[in-house]
């Protein structure tokens, strides 16, 4: 099978004349547009063979939608009361890391080539090196300056954000996944965005493809990745109108890639549910428990696109039906989580778990027929994914959980 | 689902963004978003939700306003379709390069330039219906209005009160113009031949327009090509589930908050699906050039409210597109429109919006042969009603449950009113009570004079008379736009026989008799207003008039014979007979002439039934009845293909002993009771009137051709004189057409009845001619209207039998309410005798 790659580039939206070259080689486009610098939309569009006309004003119409985005916040920031300027808080990235010594250097790499804002400080940057097999990491960031470094040794994701709450020294705690490369306007971003919500609980940003060379990544962009669209979002209270399923569908939210929460909120509730996330066989599901919390704890979720990451996704075909997988059981380990743990939501979540279902079966059927890019395969792997993780694949993990506490202290 | 009251606020963000309000009282919160005159989006809160706090409040806000913004600031960016990228051999022609706009104060640029004063070019035309409350409302936004317009018309269509006329009586400024035909499309027909502006702006009497409208209106049609102009309509209030429904389950009238431009494109694009040019915008806020209604025509009078229901509007946006020109709406021309309250009443327009809109697609089609149209109105239509069926049943979505049969009927019964009305004009060609003919008098012998002509009438019908004396019609046609037909016109169609030497005038010259002249009304005082101001130019020595009032509603017929000092007699007993007997008691005269309301006599009326009279032999005398006007179509039929009133131009002598039976019992080709006289002593010797029948009785009429029938019975000798002439104001209506038919079958039935009981003729000859003649000419003339062959439209041939039919029952029902009658009587209907 051929490989697919799509052309990742960035179109500045306010360069008087954009001009869009397609490169060779390519079966299709991925524009970032950005104005001034900061990202406004992302266009994803396959290229028929022997070039298409349809591209320029497909990606005007992005570019429109770009501007539109662009306008809107222009228009938020003008209503908003011109207060005095607020004092930023301290800031603490925290990148968990497991063995990826590669990847964690391109990720420091970003955060060191970071746009400061006037005004704030540079942030704590935390590296919590989870179970280390060897000392790779440990060499690699005693090497970058300004990096702390933490381990612990117990494995899982929770266990090490877990730590990083403990850890940590600033009042906010933005979460990276090794994997991520930030924006050069993230950490600008982030604080607008925190100052501009002072009683948001969390802040989470979008993720967009640090590369598509490979079929798997394009599959995975294609259908719609990490992306929750360019509108500003700001979540509060327990009802939103038009969506029966909120806040149980915690998707909607963010990715637990790009997430920055108040310290003050984590500890409140208890930081992170050690169970979920722990790799494998249940490697999911933390941060839309967390998010799932925040909301149910009145704090409100301000999801801001502008604080940008660029995320590598699999590589392999076979790498990223596992990671289907893993969301099926990471989304029904957290839905088994809250029904347990939130009576006054079992309605809500029993309508949810009938609804994802469907939507899984749906979405196979429309994979089948070819209405849908993901192969048949992968949507398999998330049904099936899911079907062990509500069928109690969460008590075997607060099992497995509770031995690795015992082994380690 | 639907929640009421609903609160409507309205904030203007040049004054900064302020807090939304918390009104629990209210079940939601739509807020409308202004940047001072630009509107620029609409939300919605339900109150359930929590108050909103500020951060979400301008995030809604922001995303709300931000296309409106975007298309009012960067209209080059966002309206074009062109390509806002290059490739490397072809840089983008609409560069990106200029920075967004940082400011929503640049929104200032958008606004219509404030201009006081008055404007110059706009007349606004209010069409309104018996509802002078709602008028009121609408008219004081109007004054508020800045500038204001040339004119400010107001058009009462078909009222029912005189409350709009005595509303606008008292305004400066506003001009009152009454259309007495309903119908929407009539009435702004009127409007626009009344205005005189260049643009005429048209809104509805249950709005409320913005100060700046008509600076909106005129700033819209600043670009040349733009033939209309229409605006966003705004719900002025939603306080009733029925308002609610309207405004979202409809969409209201809103079109939205960006400007656009439909022509060519836009018309051409979406012909082949039945062009949408229901979007273009609203009836209650659009303004029209005036040249766009010389090129395309005026409103179809088959649509709009009163007619099919609607659609009057953008059938004629679809004329202009067709035709090439350009719509604009523009949201800055803004009007706040009250819905209607009633869920029964948002059933009943629901109804006649699609039967406006099937209407208009047929009509759309057969005008230009658009086959989109049809292809809309029987696949498209059908199918969304078909899925709407069906949504309705397994989600139950319940306001258009009460809707939505209204609807598919609505849908049905537009198709059926069009092929009824398929054939009917679509306008005439002024507007204005859409004349017909012309009808004047024309007198040979004296020295040549134009005819004027009012506006619009296609033929003129001119009495030709030689010295008062009626030679007969002449009919010419009109050239459009000609103001008088000059005398030499006239001259040269008149035959030649007339125009030679009068016919010596008979040796009873000079003989006047003194007349008393007995008026029967009922409950039409406009009319007998009319008649006595014809009655003050009869020029006769010897004369007095009675107005007989039968069974008045109230006393206005009294204060207008009050007014012309006239001998006022009530007549409390309902029937025409009842109070032409009264006038004979009343009379004192020994020649008693009865006449109707609907009628304006000549001057040489009386002078003329006295020469009538001049023969002592005779004891009745008839007259001429001429058409007053032939304004309307119905009057036009009446006239030209039933024969009108009149009985020639000939005076006759009817004897018994020269008549067939047949003639004696057709009366009615002798003479009508709007115009007939006799003397007194011939009711002391046939009796009075008979007072079972004629109009306000279950006969319906046929008192006079009873009379004349009982006046011939008993030999006495019966005059036709042509030279007594006056004018009778047909039925204008179609509907009064109608009316008319049925009255004459059942009436005529009746007289027969009545004429088999007392005898007067054989019984053989009476029943030969009911069947053979009557009977025959009432089947055959229904045969040739199902076949097509006929020149009055079915239903009225049809009325015509049915009333017919409905004598027999009609007869018994008469003699026994007019036995109750005499029963009851003394004690009942007694009166004073003058007042």
């Amino acid at each position: 099978m051929p490989m697919t790659r799509y052309a990742l580039m960035d179109l500045e939206l306010q360069d008087p004349t954009p001009v869009l070259e397609v490169p060779l080689g390519y079966q299709g486009l991925a524009v970032v547009f950005r104005r001034g610098g900061r990202v406004v939309g992302f266009e994803l569009e396959a290229l028929l063979p022997g070039g298409s006309p349809e591209i320029r004003s497909r990606a005007s119409q992005a570019a429109r939608r770009g501007l539109l985005t662009a306008l809107q916040e222009d228009i938020r920031r003008e209503l908003a009361p011109q207060s005095a300027r607020p004092a930023n808080p301290s800031v603490t990235v925290v990148i968990c890391t497991h063995n990826q010594t590669e990847r964690l250097a391109r990720c420091l790499a970003s955060l060191e080539r970071m746009e400061q804002p006037a005004g704030a400080g540079r942030p704590e940057i935390l590296v919590v090196d989870n179970a280390p097999p060897n000392d790779a990491t440990e060499c690699l960031v005693r090497l970058s300056a300004g990096v702390r470094y933490v381990q612990e040794l117990r494995q899982g994701l929770d266990f090490a954000r877990n730590r990083a709450i403990a850890e940590a020294t600033g009042e906010i705690l933005a979460f990276l996944d090794d994997d991520v490369v930030a924006d050069r306007f993230w950490y600008q971003a982030l604080l607008e965005a925190i100052n501009q919500a002072p009683g948001a609980g969390a802040v989470t940003g979008s993720l967009l493809p640090f590369e598509l060379e490979t079929t798997a990544q394009v599959l995975f962009e294609r259908r719609g990745g990490f992306r929750r669209g360019f509108e500003y979002r700001c979540y509060a209270g327990q009802d939103l109108p038009g969506n029966p399923l909120y806040p149980c569908g915690a998707g909607i939210f963010g990715t637990g890639g790009n997430m920055a929460f108040r310290r003050s909120v984590l500890q409140e509730l208890g930081g992170f549910d050690e169970a979920l996330d722990t790799g494998r066989p249940l490697a999911g599901g933390g941060d839309l428990d967390m998010f799932y919390r925040v909301i149910r704890a009145g704090h409100p979720l301000v999801y801001d696109p502008s604080v940008v990451g660029f995320h590598q996704h699999r590589r392999t075909r076979a790498q990223l039906r596992r990671q289907y997988w893993t969301w099926g059981t990471g989304f029904m380990a957290y839905a088994r989580k809250s029904y347990l743990a939130d009576p006054p939501m079992r309605s809500r979540w029993r309508r949810m778990v009938i609804w994802w279902f469907k939507d899984q079966v749906r979405s196979l059927l429309h994979s089948v027929i070819g209405r849908n890019p993901t192969p048949p395969g992968m949507v398999l792997a998330e049904l099936a994914g899911g079907v062990i993780g509500i069928a109690g694949e969460y008590e075997r993990s607060l099992r497995r959980v509770q031995r690795i506490r015992e082994a380690v202290s | 689902m639907s929640r009421v009251p609903v609160r409507i606020l309205h904030v203007d963000l040049a004054n900064g963004l302020p807090d939304l309000p918390w009104d629990p009282t209210a079940a939601a919160t739509w807020v409308i978003l202004w940047w001072r005159t630009l509107p620029l989006a609409r939300l919605e809160f339900a109150s359930q939700q929590p108050p909103l706090d500020g951060d979400l409040w301008r995030i809604g806000v922001s995303r709300a306003i931000a296309p409106a913004v975007a298309g009012w600031l960067m209209p080059e960016l966002f309206r074009s379709g062109e390509s806002l990228l290059g490739i490397r051999e072809m840089p983008p022609r609409v560069g990106l390069g200029r920075p967004i706009p940082t400011s929503l104060e640049v929104l200032s640029s958008a606004l219509i330039p404030d201009s006081g004063g008055s404007s110059t070019a706009v007349s606004l035309v209010i069409c309104t219906r018996d509802r002078p409350d709602d008028l009121a409302r609408c008219l004081d936004s109007v004054h508020q209005l800045v500038p204001r317009p040339l004119e400010t018309i107001v058009v009462d269509n078909a009222p029912a009160t005189s409350a709009t006329r005595e509303l606008v009586a008292g305004m400066v400024n506003v001009r009152y113009i009454p259309e007495p035909r309903p119908g929407l499309s009539r009435a702004r027909n009127a409007g626009v031949c009344a205005a005189r502006g260049d643009i005429v702006a048209f809104t509805d009497d249950d709005v409320r327009v913005t100060p700046n409208w008509i600076a909106a209106v005129e700033h819209g049609f600043r670009e040349p090509t733009v033939s209309v102009v229409t605006g966003l309509v705004l719900p002025a209030e939603l306080e009733t589930e029925s308002q609610l429904i309207f405004e979202q389950g409809f969409g209201g009238f809103g079109q939205g908050f960006h400007r656009q431009l439909y022509g060519n494109g836009f018309f051409w694009h979406t012909r082949a699906y039945g062009v949408p040019v229901w979007r273009i915008g609203a009836g209650a806020s659009m303004a029209i050039r005036r040249s766009a209604f010389e090129r395309v025509g005026l409103f179809d009078e088959r649509l709009g409210a009163g007619a099919a229901g609607c659609s009057e509007d953008s059938e004629l946006w679809y004329r202009v597109l067709a035709e090439g020109g350009q719509c604009c709406y523009d949201p800055r021309v803004v009007v706040h429109h009250y819905h209607r309250r009633e869920i029964r009443g948002l059933q009943r327009q629901m109804y006649l919006y699609l039967r406006g809109h099937a209407a208009a697609l047929l009509i759309q089609f057969s005008q230009y042969h658009h086959w989109g149209n049809l292809r809309r109105l029987v696949y498209d239509i059908p199918s969304h009603h078909a899925k709407l069926v069906i949504k309705g049943i397994l989600r139950r979505t319940k306001h258009r449950k009460y809707l939505l049969g209204s609807e598919i009927r609505g849908t049905v019964a537009g198709v059926f009113y069009f092929f009824q009305r398929r054939k009917d004009p679509a306008y005439s060609p002024t507007g204005q009570s859409a004349p017909m003919a012309k009808v004047a008098s024309f007198e040979v012998d004296e020295p040549a004079a134009d005819v004027p002509i009012g506006r619009g009438y296609q033929e003129l019908w001119l009495l030709a008379r030689q010295r008062g004396i009626p030679l007969g019609w002449i009919q010419m046609p009109i050239p459009p736009g000609s103001p008088v037909i000059p005398a030499t016109a006239v001259r040269a169609r008149l035959p030649r026989q007339w125009t030679s030497d009068p016919e010596p005038v008979g040796n009873h010259g000079g003989a006047t008799p003194p007349i008393s002249v007995v008026v029967c009304t009922r409950d039409r005082p406009e009319l007998l207003r009319r008649f006595l101001e014809s009655a003050r130019c009869l020029r006769y020595p010897n004369w007095e008039l009675i107005v007989v009032d039968n069974a008045p509603a109230d006393n206005a017929a009294a204060e207008v014979a009050a007014q012309f000092e006239v001998r006022y007699v009530k007549e409390a007993r309902p029937g025409l007979d009842w109070a032409r007997n009264r006038g004979i008691h009343e009379a004192v005269h020994g020649i008693v002439a009865f006449t109707d309301d609907d009628v304006q006599v000549d001057t040489g009326w009386l002078t003329a039934l006295g020469l009538g009279f001049a023969d002592p032999s005779v004891m009745a005398v008839t007259g001429l009845v001429a058409p007053l006007e032939l304004d309307t179509l119905p009057q036009m039929l009446f006239e030209r293909v039933c024969g009108g009133m009149g009985k020639g131009m000939q005076s006759r002598l009817y004897q018994r002993d020269r008549l067939r039976p047949t003639d004696l019992i057709q009366t009615q080709a002798i003479g009508v009771g709007a115009n007939m006289a006799f003397r007194r002593t011939v009711f002391e010797r046939i009796g009075d009137f008979d007072t079972a029948l004629d109009v306000g009785t279950p006969a319906g009429g046929g008192g006079d051709l009873d009379i004349f029938h009982r006046v011939l019975a008993a030999g006495f000798v019966l005059r036709y004189e042509p030279r007594a002439l006056v004018w009778h104001r047909h039925r204008r209506e179609m509907s009064e057409l109608r009316q008319l038919f049925y009255n004459d079958g059942r009436s005529f039935a009746v007289y027969l009845g009545k004429l088999w009981r007392t005898r007067t003729v054989s019984r053989l000859a009476l029943a030969g001619y009911t069947v053979w003649r009557w009977g025959r000419w009432l089947v055959g003339r229904i045969v040739l209207g199902l076949l097509g062959r006929h020149r009055l439209p079915l239903p009225l041939l049809l009325a015509g039998l049915w009333g017919a039919l409905s004598g027999p029952g009609a007869y018994r029902a008469t003699y026994r309410n007019d036995e109750r009658i005499r029963g009851a009587g003394r004690g009942q209907f007694t009166s004073p005798a003058v007042e």
